[in-house]
């Protein structure tokens, strides 16, 4: 299957500012597509451009393998989008939100009850919107997303300013939208811990440009573990290994070596033995992946 | 289209705008009601027939209030939007966006056709409560609430334009009642003097319906045109 999504030197200025740059996305059919960044990194320029809401400065979108800026209406039948903050009429019902929808797009009646049901909005459809929780919004949001049975879903930033329980809740609904329901996704999130669960393929984006695209366990391979060695008399060591050229950090009274392979390992151990060290603990520590994605972005600040 | 209009009247549901469309009739009955009710027998006794009498007196208020109906009008349907950030939304249906903007500009058409209906009924009220006598002239109270609402499409159109564009309605609100007040006072030519060039009555020397009412019509759907025309090709970068 060809891509769903697929940017070619994808590129946006506004005035002088270059905020998106030479970006090829690529989103396969069947997957959960995350798509990262720190906040103002271009990822809602990005996504506005993929649903021909900005034009691009340079460069193309293709949708189910059509180019966007001329099959604009009828790739958009087979998208659903949920841009930013969501988009509802306060002084209307959940269900006559969905209705206007429906009215727009000619759809049938009963796709409002499906979709409802879909979201668990069931019971609050005849509540005014403005007295909906933002949970309960952004799931209206995605409602209205679905309405038009989407072979793909666009999701920017749903779980923003949602608590714990509703980034569970939507975060369980997105990733069972590939395998129920066919329907392939691209979220875009500043949270990696919430992309590690849900996505499939990882799309990282960085003051306008891709740092990195594939799977996430591709990206967990991008760094290197760290061996955290337990002994006793850290210090003294830490003094030892060093005087043979060793690496090594002292943090919280344990030894950290970075990128070692079974043979130093090994070595080392022999060497503490030698020198008549306790070795009690000897471990490999994955990075998270927040320590990958901050190391790729050399962004200490919050994401 | 059709489809577009269906969701556009959903949308009003419980909104001012359908008590907004009786404020303007209602006021310039109960402003009649008073004028009429103080000094009917002096209005009377002026030397031309009660229609023109009628007319005459009302044609000190309709201008001012039709266009500054518009422009409430136009900002209210404009703003709901605004309000429910819905552009990025709808924009990013398969629709086009034409007839988007043309939908709106169809349903702000169908409003004022409302408050012309309502105006009739404003006039033919009036008759009977004064008391004007017979004959009963029922082609001028359908001339005197259609033309001037007519007439008002270019402004309205404006108006529209300016309210979709510009997301904070204070401007476009302030630049509609400055133009509605002060617009039409030296020309004819400008489209905020046409409501009151287009009022059916032979003692102002300047009106022509005739002329005016085509012109406003014409010149109404010109610019809902160019507004969509212009939507077409703006970027969606806010709500």
């Amino acid at each position: 299957m060809s891509n769903l999504i697929q940017t070619i030197n994808l590129t946006r200025r506004y005035g002088k500012q270059i905020v998106v740059k030479d970006l090829n996305l690529e989103v396969k059919q069947g997957e959960v597509y995350g798509f990262l960044g720190p906040n103002g990194a271009g990822k809602t320029t990005t996504i506005r451009m993929l649903l021909g809401l900005i034009r691009p400065t340079f460069g193309e979108v293709k949708l189910f393998g059509k180019p966007l800026n001329n099959h604009r209406r009828e790739v958009l039948w087979r998208v659903g989008a949920l841009v930013e903050s969501p988009s509802y009429y306060g002084h209307l019902t959940g269900r006559e939100n969905l209705e206007v929808t429906r009215r727009l797009l000619g759809l049938p009646r009963e796709r409002i009850d499906e979709v409802l049901s879909l979201v668990r909005l069931t019971k609050a459809a005849d509540k005014k919107v403005k007295k909906y929780s933002l949970g309960m919004k952004q799931r209206l949001g995605i409602a209205s997303a679905l309405l038009g049975k989407p072979d793909l879903l666009i999701l920017d930033e749903p779980t923003n300013g949602l608590d714990p329980a509703g980034i569970q809740e939507i975060r369980e609904f997105i990733m069972d939208l590939p395998k129920q329901y066919g329907i392939s996704v691209l979220v875009s999130s500043h949270l990696l811990s919430e992309m590690e669960q849900m996505a499939t393929q990882v799309g990282i984006i960085h003051q306008g440009k891709l740092i990195f695209q594939g799977s996430i366990t591709t990206l967990q391979k991008k760094s290197r573990p760290r061996i955290r060695f337990g002994v006793g008399d850290p210090r003294e060591a830490q003094h030892v290994l060093q005087s043979r050229g060793w690496q090594v950090s002292l943090q919280e009274g344990e030894l950290w070596i970075d990128g070692l392979d079974r043979n130093a390992t090994a070595q080392i151990v022999e060497c503490l033995v030698k020198e008549h060290f306790s070795v009690y603990r000897v471990e490999e520590v994955k990075p998270s992946l927040e320590e990958i994605f901050l190391r790729l972005t050399g962004k200490e600040e919050s994401l | 289209m059709i489809r577009l209009l269906a969701a556009e009247r959903l949308k009003m549901k419980g909104t001012w705008i359908p008590i907004l469309l009786f404020l303007g009739p209602i006021g310039l009955i109960l402003a009649m009601m008073v004028d009429f009710g103080l000094r009917k027998e002096y209005l009377l006794q002026q030397n031309t027939d009660n229609w023109t009498v009628l007319i005459g007196e009302a044609s000190m208020l309709l201008p001012l209030m039709i266009l500054l109906g518009a422009t409430l009008l136009a900002s209210l349907l404009a703003e709901m939007e605004h309000q429910a950030s819905a552009w990025k939304h709808t924009l990013a249906l398969p629709l086009s966006r034409f007839k988007i903007y043309g939908s709106k500009g169809i349903q702000l058409i169908g409003l004022l056709i409302i408050v012309a209906i309502l105006l009739v009924l404003s006039f033919a009220f009036l008759w009977f409560w004064i008391d004007l006598g017979k004959p009963v002239p029922w082609d001028q109270f359908l001339k005197a609430g259609f033309y001037p609402v007519l007439a008002v499409l270019p402004v309205a159109m404006l108006q529209l334009w300016l309210s979709i564009i510009i997301r904070n309605q204070a401007l476009p609100i302030f630049i509609g009642v400055v133009c509605s007040l002060f617009g039409g006072i030296h020309t004819k030519w400008l489209p905020w003097a046409y409501p009151i060039n287009a009022i059916p009555i032979d003692s102002l020397e300047k009106n022509n319906p005739a002329f005016w009412v085509p012109v406003g019509i014409g010149l109404g759907l010109l610019l809902l045109i160019l507004g969509a025309l212009d939507f077409s090709r703006r970027e969606v970068k806010g709500g």
